[in-house]
């Protein structure tokens, strides 16, 4: 199950052929080096839109979005195994 | 001219999508449902699922019974609307006559483009590998003269299917085809036709064309249609603004409720959503419908036309709770829904009533902020009354659970 987290994070990512390709992300003062980027999509809220990224790191999961409007990262979600 | 209809259906779409976004639940049985913490119905579920006769529509909890090791993955509306926005982008590309007919399926006229492709199935093959190639996912296609044949097609062969009916072939495959399988013809009308002796489409086609239509109405001529393999319904080209004749939203509550209290609040949210819809739309309606299911499935529709058309969802409230009071609620409420028709594209005319216009000028600033800042930021009291309660509910639930388990 994914466990909504929410919490803001720095993160590079490379912006390049209309496309965003996140590669790390600091959270709790650890550097997270993404795998694989799994799928992408987006969603609009009012004027924002945000770009959901479902990403592997090592055997984990993760769900970042980013913030097109406030150009703000946040780690929402974990996948947590059972 | 013989058209050429071609039929798109996602393969287990809502399950394959979170199979793309979680490599986790690759190979196992998925099953994507509401929040499993209420009560809740199985959306879609993978072919894994499926072998253990997991359907969609089934309780969440009998679809447990029958696979207990299932992941149930609760839906993601946005993920999947974002990926039919990706993959209506790629169908676009074949033809300007696209109909998006459900978040997972979609008709194509493709009879003056296919010859650019190499043809109707080279399409269907192109089709195919563009969305795997560019989603990751696999389709059904069905190709044949008409809408209710191409749906036929794609069903004909799933997953990953690529079914061709030709027009010789339509009398030979309808011969002993059960009713059933045509697209529209549901258990009830199954049952009906069935009622009449009527069980393939062979003896739809041959029954009394006269008796059909006295039965069912213009109905009826359409199943005589039907039952010969015809359709007249055309793909509406994808520029072409769609009319609405309702505009209507229901809501199946976290647990059965006679809390009037809650009722009310719900069903403020929800003729926030129909107003809101409205407006955006540049709609008016005059008749208000009100949906109330009770715990026994036992479902009541009313409905008021007022004098004048409208789009104010609070007048929209006002009058699906006047229709609420003259309904005697003595069993605890299962859904609540509210739809506005009697359409027509909203005059802009200006009210010469001060508070007419005061309101207009308040609804239209409301929209302004919800546009810009995202649904309900600014939204009447009443409505935050029915996320107080769920909440309470919530919390109350999840100490009974814990309390379960301490047990």
């Amino acid at each position: 199950m994914m466990e909504e987290i929410m919490e803001e994070i720095e993160i590079e990512a490379h912006f390049s052929s209309n496309k965003i390709k996140p590669k790390w992300f600091l959270w709790n003062n650890r550097k997270y080096y993404i795998d694989k980027v799994n799928y992408i999509w987006h969603n609009k809220d009012g004027e924002e839109v945000i770009y959901y990224f479902s990403v592997v790191v090592g055997a984990n999961l993760y769900e970042l979005s980013f913030y097109t409007k406030k150009l703000k990262w946040l780690l929402s979600k974990v996948y947590i195994e059972g | 001219m013989e058209r050429t209809i071609l039929h798109i259906d996602m393969d287990a779409y809502f399950a394959s999508v979170e199979e793309k976004s979680n490599p986790f639940l690759k190979g196992k049985p998925i099953i994507v449902s509401g929040n499993p913490e209420a009560r809740t119905t199985v959306s879609t579920a993978n072919y894994i699922a499926r072998e253990y006769g997991i359907k969609a529509g089934m309780p969440l909890r009998e679809a447990l019974r029958l696979c207990p090791k299932a992941e149930v993955v609760v839906g993601n509306s946005v993920k999947y609307l974002s990926t039919t926005s990706k993959l209506l982008n790629i169908l676009k590309d074949f033809t300007p006559y696209l109909e998006s007919y459900s978040i997972d399926e979609a008709f194509l006229d493709i009879t003056g483009t296919k010859e650019l492709f190499g043809g109707a199935v080279e399409t269907g093959v192109k089709i195919k590998s563009r969305i795997k190639e560019e989603l990751d996912l696999t389709c059904s296609v069905g190709i044949a003269p008409n809408k209710l044949l191409a749906k036929l097609a794609s069903n004909t062969v799933k997953p990953d299917g690529l079914t061709c009916i030709k027009k010789e072939d339509v009398s030979g495959l309808l011969k002993n085809l059960p009713i059933e399988k045509l697209w529209g013809i549901g258990e009830n009308l199954t049952f009906k036709l069935n009622c009449l002796g009527i069980k393939t489409c062979k003896e739809l086609a041959d029954y009394s064309m006269k008796k059909l239509v006295s039965k069912f109405g213009v109905q009826g001529y359409i199943l005589h249609c039907m039952g010969k393999g015809e359709y007249s319904s055309k793909v509406k080209p994808f520029s072409q603004e769609e009319e609405y004749k309702s505009m209507g939203h229901s809501y199946t509550l976290f647990r059965d409720t006679s809390n009037i209290l809650m009722v009310e609040s719900t069903l403020y949210r929800l003729c926030e959503q129909v107003g809101r819809r409205l407006r955006k739309d540049k709609y008016q309606g005059r008749t208000v419908t009100l949906i109330l299911r009770f715990h026994d499935f036992n479902t009541l529709v009313k409905q008021q036309t007022l004098k004048n058309h409208i789009n104010d969802s609070r007048i929209i409230y006002r009058t699906a709770t006047s229709i609420m009071r003259t309904i005697k609620i003595d069993k605890p409420v299962r859904l609540i829904g509210v739809s506005v028709s009697n359409l027509i594209r909203k005059q802009s005319q200006i009210s010469i009533f001060e508070e007419e216009k005061k309101r207009e000028e308040l609804l239209f600033a409301l929209d302004k902020i919800n546009d810009k800042f995202g649904e309900f930021t600014v939204s009447p009291g009443a409505v935050l009354m029915e996320k107080t309660l769920n909440k309470k509910y919530s919390i109350n639930r999840r100490s009974i659970l814990k309390d379960d388990i301490k047990k």
